[in-house]
């Protein structure tokens, strides 16, 4: 399988661990990436909360190299630009005239990275890859805002309830929690003007992953990592007793297992401690691969024996099967009380 | 908001053009308040989300554009995925923020402001983020100095903050898109496309670092009104 790929501007900096990450997950899972050449930046929130003319035409730049690239999917791993270039192209599909064309109708398909991994014949693929899984990890699977939102632009059929991020983490052997937050906002697009508002937005949504029973946080949403693992960063300094929870990306987990190796290397992009993962790796290393990736494989969530759960109360919420309809209450209690 | 009643005169009929020609119909609005109580920033606003709405129904311009809800909106599109009424109320909020930067209002939120400014700056010079540039122009420009040094410091450390720009080779391409944008702007019922330049709401009035080389505004969007307008014709 071989795509087009539309990085986005993260994954060339805040997010090199991502882009590193995918790029070693889809060589295992023998996919082909050709970068797109000369890509610009998407804009962001800032072009379509700004500037809606600039917004559709920084898009359709990129539609257009897209479209010369001759690819039938282009591949993007990054929720903003994801949903920038769907919008872009429903926009210039129903009203070229806007924006000066006569028609814009091309064949191509723009896809999301996790919508594409998640699927069916993915999943099998990734488990039967699958070297080393990270049985009893419990994990909070966080979609943030662009990926699922606004359902008639991304195509997503759940976005209040989805699942394909959970997926992915029990293809890898670990358990996806039920919690509350999974597509709450992080608040990233206000985070470098008004961090005070967004600290807020972040305590909540990890005080929701640790009642939820969850070790770490899972994200396939790069502002949405820098964002959760900063804000901590800044809880902890202030002091109060807060604890930070690592944020991995989707990939870094998949990589993880699909490798069997990593270690420390897992930690060194992370803004928090995120030493977890080696350390849950290493514990699956020691355990009985054979009998773990069995259990693995059938999708069952095997008991916490390599689990170093800070929050055993909250981790006997915890369910074996990923998105079930969640209570839509929004938590004000402060993380580890 | 002042306590008074809401009078005809206080409709826009600019504003109501804008709105209009957007295809965005808050007037669908039943007042269910879905959009206030799914709203992560709600705690912050001055005016519900469903009061935007409401507001923008009627044309009443000036508590809209004075308002911190439409700057503090993060975008995250909940509000739009949960109306009954199909109403884009975030794709509302950004024809707002538009509307008031084009009408030259004065930010409620400057440093919002300030950041979406800059970034559109920095792509519109590189053609990608070059993120030491937005960071160092942006605390130029708010005066957020203090704030994220430390953050900062450990990406670079981590090689993630590069000191040279991303670049794309063909930049000109994306200077013809900035020019193209203000003029299908004007051309297509955008609000105030007939005034250049309009504030983008520096808090500290510092020029850009690209800006000495072209004639101000002369790139459309973004273009250098570091004074703005105030909320001139207001007085």
């Amino acid at each position: 399988m071989k795509f087009a790929y539309f990085p986005g501007c993260t994954m060339k900096g805040t997010a090199a661990d991502y882009e590193s990450s995918l790029r070693e997950t889809l060589a295992r899972l023998d996919i082909e990436l050709e970068e797109l050449d000369d890509w610009n930046c998407c804009g962001a929130s800032s072009a379509h909360m700004t500037d809606r003319a600039l917004d559709i035409a920084l898009s359709a730049r990129n539609l257009e190299l897209a479209r010369k690239s001759g690819h039938a999917v282009v591949l993007t791993p990054c929720p903003a630009c994801y949903l920038r270039l769907r919008h872009a192209d429903l926009e210039l599909r129903e009203h070229p005239e806007r924006h000066g064309r006569e028609a814009h109708e091309p064949r191509f398909e723009i896809r999301y990275l996790t919508a594409l991994l998640a699927g069916d014949e993915m999943i099998a693929r990734i488990r039967a890859a699958v070297r080393r899984p990270l049985t009893g990890f419990k994990v909070a699977a966080y979609y943030g805002c662009l990926s699922q939102r606004p359902p008639k632009v991304t195509g997503a059929s759940r976005p209040e309830h989805p699942t394909d991020l959970d997926r992915l983490v029990e293809a890898a052997g670990a358990t996806p929690v039920r919690w509350s937050h999974k597509t709450e906002c992080c608040g990233g697009s206000l985070t470098v003007a008004r961090a005070d508002i967004v600290r807020g937005l972040v305590r909540e949504i990890v005080a929701a992953a640790r009642r939820g029973g969850a070790e770490a946080i899972v994200t396939d949403c790069a502002m949405c990592q820098a964002n959760l693992e900063s804000r901590q960063a800044d809880l902890a300094r202030a002091g109060e007793g807060f604890a930070t929870m690592p944020v991995y990306f989707a990939t870094e987990i998949l990589a993880a297992v699909l490798s069997a190796e990593g270690g420390a290397r897992w930690a060194k992009g992370h803004l928090v401690d995120a030493r977890l993962l080696g350390e849950k790796l290493a514990a699956a290393g020691r355990g009985a691969p054979a009998a773990a990736r069995a259990g693995a494989a059938q999708g069952e969530a095997a008991g916490g024996s390599a689990a170093q759960g800070t929050d055993p109360a909250g981790a006997s919420a915890a369910a074996g099967q990923p998105a079930g309809r969640e209570p839509a209450e929004r938590p004000r209690e402060v993380a580890g009380s | 908001m002042s306590a008074r009643a809401l009078s005809l005169n206080d409709a826009s009929r600019e504003l109501l053009r804008a709105i209009r020609a957007s295809g965005i119909s808050p007037q669908d609005c039943y007042q269910c308040g879905r959009c206030s109580s799914g709203c992560p920033i709600q705690p912050h606003f001055d005016l519900k989300t469903m009061a935007v709405v409401k507001l923008a129904a009627l044309g009443v311009e000036r508590p809209l554009m004075r308002s911190r809800a439409i700057w503090l909106c993060a975008g995250c599109e909940t509000c739009t995925t949960r109306c009954p009424n199909d109403i884009d109320i975030a794709g509302l909020m950004d024809l707002l923020r538009e509307y008031s930067l084009r009408r030259g209002y004065r930010p409620a939120e400057p440093r919002i402001a300030a950041f979406h400014r800059t970034y559109l700056d920095v792509i519109r010079h590189w053609g990608r983020v070059f993120e030491v540039e937005l960071f160092a122009v942006y605390k130029l420009r708010s005066r957020d100095f203090l704030g994220d040094l430390g953050m900062g410091m450990k990406m670079f450390m981590q090689g993630k903050l590069g000191l040279r720009p991303h670049r794309i080779r063909d930049r000109s391409a994306i200077r013809l898109i900035y020019r193209q944008a203000r003029a299908a702007r004007e051309a297509h019922g955008g609000a105030g496309g007939d005034e250049p330049g309009g504030g983008r709401g520096d808090v500290a009035g510092a020029r850009g670092p690209h800006d000495g080389r072209r004639g101000a505004g002369s790139d459309g969007a973004g273009g250098d009104g570091a004074t703005g307008r105030g909320e001139a014709g207001q007085a």
